[in-house]
Protein backbone atom coordinates (compact mmCIF):
# COMPACT_ATOMS: atom_id res chain seq x y z
CA UNK A 1 0.00 0.00 0.00
CA UNK A 2 1.67 3.43 -0.68
CA UNK A 3 2.59 5.41 2.37
CA UNK A 4 -0.24 8.28 1.34
CA UNK A 5 -2.95 5.71 1.24
CA UNK A 6 -1.72 4.09 4.30
CA UNK A 7 -1.88 7.89 5.91
CA UNK A 8 -5.25 8.84 4.20
CA UNK A 9 -6.85 5.50 5.57
CA UNK A 10 -5.52 6.60 9.19
CA UNK A 11 -7.82 9.29 8.72
CA UNK A 12 -11.28 7.52 8.72
CA UNK A 13 -9.75 4.76 10.98
CA UNK A 14 -9.06 7.86 13.66
CA UNK A 15 -12.47 9.23 13.67
CA UNK A 16 -14.47 5.64 14.08
CA UNK A 17 -11.86 4.70 16.77
CA UNK A 18 -12.71 8.23 18.49
CA UNK A 19 -16.08 7.84 18.07
CA UNK A 20 -15.96 3.87 18.98
CA UNK A 21 -13.81 4.68 22.06
CA UNK A 22 -15.97 8.24 23.06
CA UNK A 23 -19.47 6.12 23.33
CA UNK A 24 -18.04 2.40 23.51
CA UNK A 25 -16.39 3.44 26.99
CA UNK A 26 -19.29 5.79 28.13
CA UNK A 27 -21.47 2.92 27.35
CA UNK A 28 -19.35 0.02 29.25
CA UNK A 29 -18.76 2.42 32.15
CA UNK A 30 -22.02 2.96 33.42
CA UNK A 31 -23.14 -0.68 32.89
CA UNK A 32 -20.32 -1.19 35.35
CA UNK A 33 -21.82 1.90 37.44
CA UNK A 34 -25.36 0.84 37.45
CA UNK A 35 -24.73 -2.94 38.58
CA UNK A 36 -22.17 -1.90 41.64
CA UNK A 37 -24.76 0.90 42.42
CA UNK A 38 -27.43 -2.07 42.34
CA UNK A 39 -25.90 -4.95 44.25
CA UNK A 40 -22.72 -3.05 45.91
CA UNK A 41 -20.82 -5.52 43.24
CA UNK A 42 -20.57 -6.19 39.43
CA UNK A 43 -22.35 -8.76 38.88
CA UNK A 44 -21.43 -10.61 35.71
CA UNK A 45 -24.97 -9.98 33.87
CA UNK A 46 -24.98 -9.98 29.90
CA UNK A 47 -24.34 -6.37 29.46
CA UNK A 48 -21.29 -6.39 32.31
CA UNK A 49 -19.68 -8.83 30.24
CA UNK A 50 -20.69 -7.72 27.01
CA UNK A 51 -19.25 -3.88 28.01
CA UNK A 52 -16.05 -5.94 29.31
CA UNK A 53 -15.63 -7.25 25.94
CA UNK A 54 -16.24 -3.53 24.36
CA UNK A 55 -13.63 -2.09 26.89
CA UNK A 56 -10.92 -4.89 25.37
CA UNK A 57 -11.86 -4.30 22.06
CA UNK A 58 -11.81 -0.60 22.00
CA UNK A 59 -8.09 -1.08 23.88
CA UNK A 60 -6.69 -3.02 21.50
CA UNK A 61 -7.79 -1.20 18.74
CA UNK A 62 -6.49 2.34 20.52
CA UNK A 63 -3.36 -0.37 20.37
CA UNK A 64 -2.83 -1.48 17.04
CA UNK A 65 -3.31 2.30 15.96
CA UNK A 66 -0.15 2.81 18.61
CA UNK A 67 2.00 0.97 17.11
CA UNK A 68 1.17 -1.37 14.35
CA UNK A 69 3.11 -0.93 11.26
CA UNK A 70 0.15 -1.34 8.95
CA UNK A 71 -1.30 1.55 10.53
CA UNK A 72 -0.98 5.19 9.61
CA UNK A 73 -0.19 7.32 12.94
CA UNK A 74 -2.77 9.79 11.98
CA UNK A 75 -5.34 6.67 13.41
CA UNK A 76 -3.47 7.53 16.70
CA UNK A 77 -2.70 11.21 17.03
CA UNK A 78 -7.16 11.80 15.48
CA UNK A 79 -8.49 10.07 18.92
CA UNK A 80 -5.44 11.06 20.75
CA UNK A 81 -5.88 14.98 19.95
CA UNK A 82 -9.75 15.08 20.86
CA UNK A 83 -9.01 13.23 24.05
CA UNK A 84 -6.33 15.21 25.34
CA UNK A 85 -8.29 18.52 24.33
CA UNK A 86 -11.02 17.08 25.95
CA UNK A 87 -10.03 16.05 28.95
CA UNK A 88 -7.64 19.39 29.40
CA UNK A 89 -10.71 21.83 29.20
CA UNK A 90 -12.93 19.76 31.39
CA UNK A 91 -9.93 19.73 34.01
CA UNK A 92 -9.22 23.22 33.89
CA UNK A 93 -12.63 24.85 33.69
CA UNK A 94 -15.39 22.15 34.76
CA UNK A 95 -18.41 24.15 35.31
CA UNK A 96 -17.58 26.42 31.96
CA UNK A 97 -17.70 23.06 29.87
CA UNK A 98 -20.78 21.42 31.30
CA UNK A 99 -22.27 22.15 27.76
CA UNK A 100 -20.28 19.62 26.82
CA UNK A 101 -23.01 16.72 28.27
CA UNK A 102 -25.41 17.97 26.02
CA UNK A 103 -23.44 17.56 22.49
CA UNK A 104 -21.69 13.90 23.41
CA UNK A 105 -22.92 11.41 21.70
CA UNK A 106 -25.65 8.70 22.28
CA UNK A 107 -26.02 10.30 25.87
CA UNK A 108 -22.93 9.43 27.08
CA UNK A 109 -22.16 13.25 28.97
CA UNK A 110 -21.71 12.42 32.22
CA UNK A 111 -18.95 9.82 31.18
CA UNK A 112 -17.52 12.83 29.23
CA UNK A 113 -17.05 14.45 32.06
CA UNK A 114 -15.83 11.76 34.30
CA UNK A 115 -13.81 10.32 32.08
CA UNK A 116 -12.28 13.65 31.43
CA UNK A 117 -11.55 14.40 35.49
CA UNK A 118 -10.72 10.53 36.40
CA UNK A 119 -7.75 10.83 33.78
CA UNK A 120 -9.33 8.25 31.24
CA UNK A 121 -9.39 11.11 28.30
CA UNK A 122 -6.14 12.94 29.05
CA UNK A 123 -3.67 9.74 29.69
CA UNK A 124 -4.98 7.97 26.92
CA UNK A 125 -4.58 10.78 24.99
CA UNK A 126 -1.58 11.87 25.52
CA UNK A 127 -0.27 8.50 25.68
CA UNK A 128 -1.83 8.26 21.59
CA UNK A 129 -0.13 11.10 20.65
CA UNK A 130 3.20 10.56 21.97
CA UNK A 131 2.68 6.92 19.75
CA UNK A 132 2.55 9.32 16.74
CA UNK A 133 5.24 11.31 17.01
CA UNK A 134 8.52 8.71 15.81
CA UNK A 135 9.82 10.31 12.37
CA UNK A 136 9.74 6.28 11.62
CA UNK A 137 6.28 5.75 11.52
CA UNK A 138 5.30 8.32 9.15
CA UNK A 139 7.80 6.91 6.31
CA UNK A 140 7.27 4.31 3.93
CA UNK A 141 7.90 0.78 4.71
CA UNK A 142 11.81 0.28 3.36
CA UNK A 143 12.13 -2.17 0.36
CA UNK A 144 14.44 -4.93 0.98
CA UNK A 145 17.69 -4.47 -1.01
CA UNK A 146 20.06 -6.18 -2.30
CA UNK A 147 23.11 -6.82 -0.59
CA UNK A 148 25.79 -3.86 -0.72
CA UNK A 149 28.34 -6.72 -1.58
CA UNK A 150 26.69 -8.31 -4.20
CA UNK A 151 27.04 -11.92 -4.75
CA UNK A 152 29.17 -13.84 -2.81
CA UNK A 153 32.09 -15.66 -5.00
CA UNK A 154 34.25 -18.14 -3.66
CA UNK A 155 38.08 -17.96 -4.58
CA UNK A 156 39.54 -20.27 -7.27
CA UNK A 157 36.31 -20.53 -9.11
CA UNK A 158 34.58 -18.84 -12.21
CA UNK A 159 31.63 -16.96 -10.94
CA UNK B 1 23.23 -0.95 23.28
CA UNK B 2 22.43 -5.18 22.32
CA UNK B 3 18.64 -6.53 21.57
CA UNK B 4 18.67 -8.20 24.91
CA UNK B 5 20.11 -5.44 27.45
CA UNK B 6 17.55 -3.09 25.52
CA UNK B 7 14.31 -5.45 26.62
CA UNK B 8 15.92 -5.45 30.13
CA UNK B 9 15.87 -1.75 29.92
CA UNK B 10 12.21 -2.05 28.91
CA UNK B 11 11.43 -4.58 31.63
CA UNK B 12 13.12 -2.05 34.48
CA UNK B 13 11.10 1.16 32.75
CA UNK B 14 7.53 -0.98 32.89
CA UNK B 15 8.05 -1.54 37.06
CA UNK B 16 8.66 1.98 37.83
CA UNK B 17 6.19 3.15 35.59
CA UNK B 18 3.15 1.00 36.39
CA UNK B 19 2.80 2.05 39.93
CA UNK B 20 3.85 5.63 39.10
CA UNK B 21 1.10 6.29 36.65
CA UNK B 22 -1.44 4.03 38.67
CA UNK B 23 -0.47 6.92 41.67
CA UNK B 24 -0.34 10.23 39.58
CA UNK B 25 -3.88 9.40 38.41
CA UNK B 26 -5.08 8.15 41.63
CA UNK B 27 -3.65 11.58 43.42
CA UNK B 28 -4.99 13.88 40.48
CA UNK B 29 -8.61 12.54 39.81
CA UNK B 30 -9.70 13.69 43.55
CA UNK B 31 -9.01 17.37 43.52
CA UNK B 32 -10.45 17.63 39.97
CA UNK B 33 -13.23 16.03 40.76
CA UNK B 34 -14.40 17.99 43.36
CA UNK B 35 -13.76 20.98 41.13
CA UNK B 36 -16.96 20.54 39.66
CA UNK B 37 -18.82 19.38 42.29
CA UNK B 38 -18.31 22.80 44.31
CA UNK B 39 -18.64 24.26 41.47
CA UNK B 40 -15.01 26.15 41.32
CA UNK B 41 -14.59 28.26 38.70
CA UNK B 42 -11.43 29.51 39.34
CA UNK B 43 -8.18 27.85 38.74
CA UNK B 44 -5.63 26.89 40.99
CA UNK B 45 -2.10 25.75 41.64
CA UNK B 46 -3.56 22.64 44.15
CA UNK B 47 -6.90 22.00 43.05
CA UNK B 48 -6.05 22.87 38.84
CA UNK B 49 -2.61 22.69 37.62
CA UNK B 50 -1.01 20.14 39.86
CA UNK B 51 -3.23 17.33 39.11
CA UNK B 52 -3.34 18.46 35.33
CA UNK B 53 0.37 18.17 35.17
CA UNK B 54 -0.12 14.44 37.77
CA UNK B 55 -2.57 13.63 34.39
CA UNK B 56 0.35 14.71 31.78
CA UNK B 57 3.30 13.40 33.30
CA UNK B 58 0.96 9.62 33.92
CA UNK B 59 0.26 10.06 30.34
CA UNK B 60 3.75 11.30 28.83
CA UNK B 61 5.54 8.01 31.20
CA UNK B 62 2.43 5.25 29.58
CA UNK B 63 3.02 7.16 25.67
CA UNK B 64 6.36 6.26 26.17
CA UNK B 65 5.81 2.38 26.47
CA UNK B 66 3.83 2.44 24.00
CA UNK B 67 6.24 4.52 21.40
CA UNK B 68 7.97 2.18 18.77
CA UNK B 69 11.73 3.29 19.86
CA UNK B 70 10.74 1.75 23.23
CA UNK B 71 11.27 -2.10 24.02
CA UNK B 72 8.02 -3.60 23.96
CA UNK B 73 8.75 -5.40 27.48
CA UNK B 74 7.65 -2.55 29.39
CA UNK B 75 4.61 -2.02 27.68
CA UNK B 76 3.70 -5.83 28.91
CA UNK B 77 4.90 -5.47 32.14
CA UNK B 78 2.55 -2.42 32.63
CA UNK B 79 -0.45 -3.58 30.27
CA UNK B 80 -0.64 -6.85 32.15
CA UNK B 81 -1.22 -5.56 35.36
CA UNK B 82 -3.37 -2.76 34.26
CA UNK B 83 -5.61 -5.50 32.64
CA UNK B 84 -5.82 -7.97 35.84
CA UNK B 85 -6.37 -5.04 37.88
CA UNK B 86 -9.30 -3.95 35.11
CA UNK B 87 -10.65 -7.50 35.25
CA UNK B 88 -10.36 -8.09 39.50
CA UNK B 89 -11.65 -4.75 40.59
CA UNK B 90 -15.08 -5.47 39.72
CA UNK B 91 -15.09 -8.58 41.23
CA UNK B 92 -12.92 -8.77 44.17
CA UNK B 93 -13.30 -4.86 45.23
CA UNK B 94 -12.64 -5.96 48.59
CA UNK B 95 -9.34 -7.93 48.19
CA UNK B 96 -8.01 -5.12 45.83
CA UNK B 97 -9.05 -2.16 48.19
CA UNK B 98 -6.50 -4.42 51.03
CA UNK B 99 -3.59 -4.23 48.29
CA UNK B 100 -3.89 -0.48 48.11
CA UNK B 101 -5.19 0.09 51.98
CA UNK B 102 -1.71 0.41 52.82
CA UNK B 103 -1.58 4.18 50.87
CA UNK B 104 -1.97 7.43 52.91
CA UNK B 105 -5.03 9.26 53.52
CA UNK B 106 -8.19 8.83 50.67
CA UNK B 107 -5.46 7.66 48.05
CA UNK B 108 -6.12 4.11 48.89
CA UNK B 109 -9.56 4.45 47.55
CA UNK B 110 -8.67 6.89 44.78
CA UNK B 111 -6.26 4.07 43.75
CA UNK B 112 -9.53 1.80 42.35
CA UNK B 113 -11.05 4.52 40.59
CA UNK B 114 -9.59 3.25 37.10
CA UNK B 115 -10.79 -0.11 38.28
CA UNK B 116 -14.58 0.88 37.89
CA UNK B 117 -14.49 3.47 35.26
CA UNK B 118 -12.51 0.72 32.80
CA UNK B 119 -9.58 3.19 32.77
CA UNK B 120 -7.45 0.02 33.85
CA UNK B 121 -8.64 -2.33 31.24
CA UNK B 122 -8.78 -0.45 28.25
CA UNK B 123 -5.12 1.09 29.12
CA UNK B 124 -4.19 -2.50 29.61
CA UNK B 125 -5.83 -4.04 26.26
CA UNK B 126 -4.56 -1.11 24.64
CA UNK B 127 -0.11 -1.53 26.25
CA UNK B 128 -0.48 -5.45 25.60
CA UNK B 129 -1.70 -4.73 21.84
CA UNK B 130 0.73 -2.48 21.16
CA UNK B 131 3.32 -4.93 22.12
CA UNK B 132 2.52 -7.15 19.83
CA UNK B 133 3.56 -5.94 16.51
CA UNK B 134 7.28 -8.22 15.56
CA UNK B 135 9.10 -5.43 14.36
CA UNK B 136 9.03 -3.78 17.88
CA UNK B 137 10.82 -6.70 19.15
CA UNK B 138 13.67 -7.21 16.35
CA UNK B 139 17.15 -5.13 17.17
CA UNK B 140 17.62 -1.45 15.31
CA UNK B 141 18.33 -1.77 11.90
CA UNK B 142 21.41 0.18 11.60
CA UNK B 143 20.96 3.51 9.65
CA UNK B 144 23.73 3.96 6.48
Amino acid sequence: MPNVVRHLAGIPAGIILTLLTWIGLGWASRQYTESFQQNFAVRPTAPVLISVVLVLLVGAGLGLAASARFMSPVAALIPGAVFFVLGLAIMLLPVQTRFLTDISPLGVGIETYSFSLLGVYPVLGLLLIISGVPPHRWRAKPRAQPHPTGPVVQEGRPA
Amino acid sequence: MTNTARHGLGALIGVIVTPVAWLLVAYAGEPLLRNLQLFVTRVTITGTILPMLAMIVAGALLGLLATTFVSPVGAVVAGAVYLLAGLAYPVLFHQMFEVTSWLPGRLALQASNGGFNGMYLVAGALLLMSAIPPNRWRPAQPTR
